[in-house]
């Protein structure tokens, strides 16, 4: 139908050779028989007749023809038609088009293969976007992995910081069991002492009962050492932390550690000079640091190079101590010993945990040494591996002020004061039988109550001389029963007694107290010390 | 493992002279649908797929193993093993020539004779050796491998061939285009164009026949005539046939040729 504009209609020839694809037709083998002018321009040429007679793959670029002669050419063989192929054509001048090819079979009679109509699209965009996605999801791949390492890397910290957490814990629980037992034992020894102490005191005993009271007295002596390093383990050991210095605590300990550690051994101090002193219980240290050279002794047959090193470092140096930021006194004791396997390692510092012989050790003198570091605000930290001798580090806190000089023991106290009045409360009868023989036993007038509503009924009548009470009883406890007391009698002297030697001051504020278990002795210093506490006033 | 599995092995023909072909790079087993029915009434036929190609179990393909030929070599003795096959004729197209020509050496007494269609040993031009390609070239071919492998291409990948209407397009080449992992495709690339296993040849010490074509754009006539040389024991036919792919487009001609060297 003509058109009223007067353009003629367009020929086939023309759509064929100006669409804006690339077509061509191909022999079976791939020679070039017909093609059109789009594609002819596209590939830099005036028009098709130069390409006429040779191949597809000689337009294709070398990687593309790869992928024709191995991935295209095989299946074009069989199959009638492959669409969406990304193929590179190359230019006259070399360069290259990215294209998306189709061919379409051209069967002869028979079926037999004649050739393929081929289409290609200009796919320089698509391509070019292609190639960015692919890029990007590249990246994206390599952020996951890197994620995914990144997870792995925290899930391992996570497993290991619950490890230690699980080890803190048990050891947290070991020590609640052991102060509780400790604290126990504290209880039943209160007795035992003072009935000893009393009949040693009291008794006309021939010098065979002497002897078993005697022998009895020091086992019970022992058992109370025993409990006193439960309680460091457990922490719950008071301390009397003060600055010290560590240099000097060394030096002195010098001569008694060479001896009990023997003459085979190479014993080597070194301090670092100008060290500012720690804040710990230097009694305690001593001990600890005893107990560790013994270690060192024990895990070199007896025989071998000891060293004692002393220096100051940040927190920082000692990351897997868990210390609280500042600077730290460090107390080194070194051994060319037989080391320690991870699996023993890990376990060295449990109470009772020991791998020496039966009745070599008693598993307690690291875990005390830990338990004293731990609760002096620092940490203990083992290095060992099997054949390479192990570094037990003592880390202990910068004391502020300057160290006092190690106190001089006091002396033997004088017989006892004059008899007073006494109201003793325990809610063990046992314990409260012992305590008020021993107080009788020094000439004291002594009530006896077995709780502190027992004992405030007692004190609504007149004051006595002194109230002394156990700490933790159920219902009203020491404390408490003391504030109460003095609501009655405001002057009231007071002692507390208490098988928990860690409580602190804030829990029992400035009340005179007695660790159980206690010499009559101690028990007759503490007795004069809590009545001179309190200013006799005439208040009632 | 199922080796027969795992190289999704076929055995076909009523015959007892082992006859086994093994596909190039790009193919699988198909590819020599037209050739074995010239061979199946006298000769126990073998096909099979490389892993990560065909019918495979891509499962099995692991990357440190295939990354050289030597992967692909254990694999062709493993299932030469697992079916108990000795005085082996092992026809191989392109890659896989190179893959019986390793296997014969290590395994000699294994194999009576090789046929390898449009071998070569060496795709990069070295010196005055002729390739045929530059590492530049490979590298182009990656690209054009990642675009039809992971890009839009890919997502086309279904309606491809345009076949719905074939249901047994699940064991065709267009099947196994359609599978083809990017991953697996590239590193078979780089084994198979990046490879130089010229050294190798004089090594083997089997009776070969080597088959060149006209034209065949990716082993050039040339490379024939090197495998010729320095082969041993081999004879070199001069096909009519054109293109890389002689077994597809002229299979007649191919188990002609074939036939003779075998039965001679």
């Amino acid at each position: 139908m003509p058109d009223r504009s007067g353009i003629p209609e367009e020929t086939a020839d023309e759509l064929y050779d100006d669409a804006p694809v690339g077509y061509l037709t191909l022999a079976a083998d791939g020679t070039i028989l017909r093609g059109n002018r789009t594609l002819a321009g596209w590939l830099g040429l005036p028009d098709m007749t130069e390409l006429l007679g040779r191949k597809l793959q000689q337009i294709l670029t070398p990687g593309s023809r790869i992928f024709y002669e191995t991935h295209c050419a095989p299946i074009l063989r069989v199959e009638p038609a492959l669409r969406q192929i990304a193929l590179d054509l190359r230019r006259r001048d070399g360069s290259r088009l990215p294209g998306l090819v189709e061919w379409r079979r051209i069967d002869g009679p028979g079926g037999a293969l004649l050739g393929h109509r081929f289409m290609v699209v200009d796919a320089t965009d698509r391509r070019a976007y292609e190639r960015e996605l692919l890029a990007e999801r590249e990246r994206a791949r390599a952020s996951a992995e890197a994620l995914a390492r990144l997870n792995a890397e925290l899930e391992a910290r996570v497993e290991a910081r619950t490890a230690e957490l699980v080890q803190l814990r048990k050891m947290e629980s070991l020590g609640q069991l052991t102060g509780g037992v400790a604290h126990d034992f504290n209880n039943l020894l209160t007795p035992i002492v003072a009935c000893l102490d009393i009949l040693q005191r009291r008794a006309a005993l021939d010098a065979r009962n002497a002897a078993l009271v005697a022998g009895a007295a020091e086992a019970a002596e022992r058992a109370r050492l025993l409990v006193s390093r439960l309680l460091t383990f457990a922490r719950r050991q008071h301390l009397e932390a003060r600055p010290v210095d560590l240099a000097g605590l060394v030096a002195g300990l010098g001569d008694l550690v060479a001896r009990a550690v023997g003459p085979m051994v190479d014993l080597a101090i070194e301090a670092e000079p100008g060290l500012p002193p720690a804040r710990v219980d230097p009694n305690q240290l001593e001990m600890a640091l005893l107990n560790l050279c013994v270690n060192a002794r024990d895990a070199m047959s007896g025989a071998g190079p000891l060293s004692i090193r002393l220096d100051a470092v940040e927190a920082e140096a000692v990351p897997g101590a868990h210390l609280a930021p500042g600077r730290y006194l460090r107390l080194r004791v070194r051994d060319a010993g037989i080391g320690m396997a991870p699996e023993i390692l890990s376990r060295a510092a449990e109470p009772f945990f020991t791998t020496k012989a039966p009745g070599r050790g008693t598993g307690l003198g690291l875990s005390m040494a830990e338990g004293l570091a731990r609760q002096s605000g620092g940490a203990l930290a083992i290095d060992s591996a099997p054949g390479q001798g192990t570094t037990v580090s003592v880390l202990l806190p910068e004391a502020e002020a300057a160290p006092a000089p190690l106190p001089v023991p006091p002396p033997e106290p004088p017989r006892p004061g004059p008899a007073r009045t006494v109201l003793l409360v325990d809610d063990d009868a046992l314990v409260r039988a012992g305590v008020a023989d021993m107080l009788r036993d020094l000439g004291h007038a002594v009530a006896e109550a077995a709780s502190g509503a027992a004992a405030l009924d007692l004190l609504d009548g007149a004051a006595p001389d002194l109230l002394v009470t156990d700490f933790a009883m159920p219902g009203l406890d020491g404390r408490a029963l003391v504030a109460a007391a003095r609501q009655r009698h405001p002057r009231l002297p007071a002692l507390l007694i208490t098988g928990f030697a860690h409580l602190a001051a804030s829990e029992l504020g400035d009340l005179p107290r007695l660790a159980k278990p206690f010499s009559q002795v101690q028990l007759a210093q503490a007795v004069e010390r809590a009545v001179a506490s309190v200013p006799a006033a005439a208040d009632d | 493992m199922d080796l027969l599995r795992r190289n999704n092995v076929k055995v076909l023909g009523r015959g007892t002279r082992p006859l086994v072909f093994a596909h190039g790079f790009g193919c699988d087993l198909n590819a020599w649908r037209d050739v074995i029915p010239s061979f199946e009434d006298d000769h126990r036929v073998v096909l099979f797929d490389h892993v990560g190609s065909g019918g495979s179990d891509l499962s099995a393909y692991v990357s440190g193993k295939y990354a050289s030929y030597d992967g692909y070599v254990d694999d062709v003795l493993e299932v030469l093993d697992a079916l108990d096959l000795t005085e082996v004729a092992f026809v191989g197209h392109s890659a896989a020539a190179n893959m019986g020509l390793l296997a014969a050496i290590r395994q000699p007494e294994r194999f009576s004779s090789l046929v390898l269609v449009a071998p070569s040993p060496c795709f990069i031009d070295d010196g005055d050796y002729r390739g045929g390609f530059t590492r530049e070239d490979i590298e182009g071919l990656l690209e054009v491998l990642d675009s039809n492998f992971l890009g839009w291409s890919r997502a086309m990948a279904p309606t491809i061939m345009g076949n719905d209407d074939r249901p047994e397009l699940g064991d065709t080449l267009s099947a196994s285009f359609c599978r083809t992992d990017p991953d697996i495709a590239r590193e078979f690339a780089r084994v198979v164009f990046l490879s130089d296993h010229r050294a190798d040849v004089p090594r083997c010490r089997t009776r070969s026949l080597v088959l060149q074509t006209q034209q065949d754009m990716i082993a050039p006539v040339e490379v024939g005539h090197f495998m010729h040389r320095h082969l041993p024991d081999s004879e070199l036919v001069l096909m009519t046939a054109t293109g890389h792919c002689p077994h597809m487009s002229a299979p007649s001609e191919t188990s002609e040729a074939i036939r003779r060297f075998l039965d001679r």
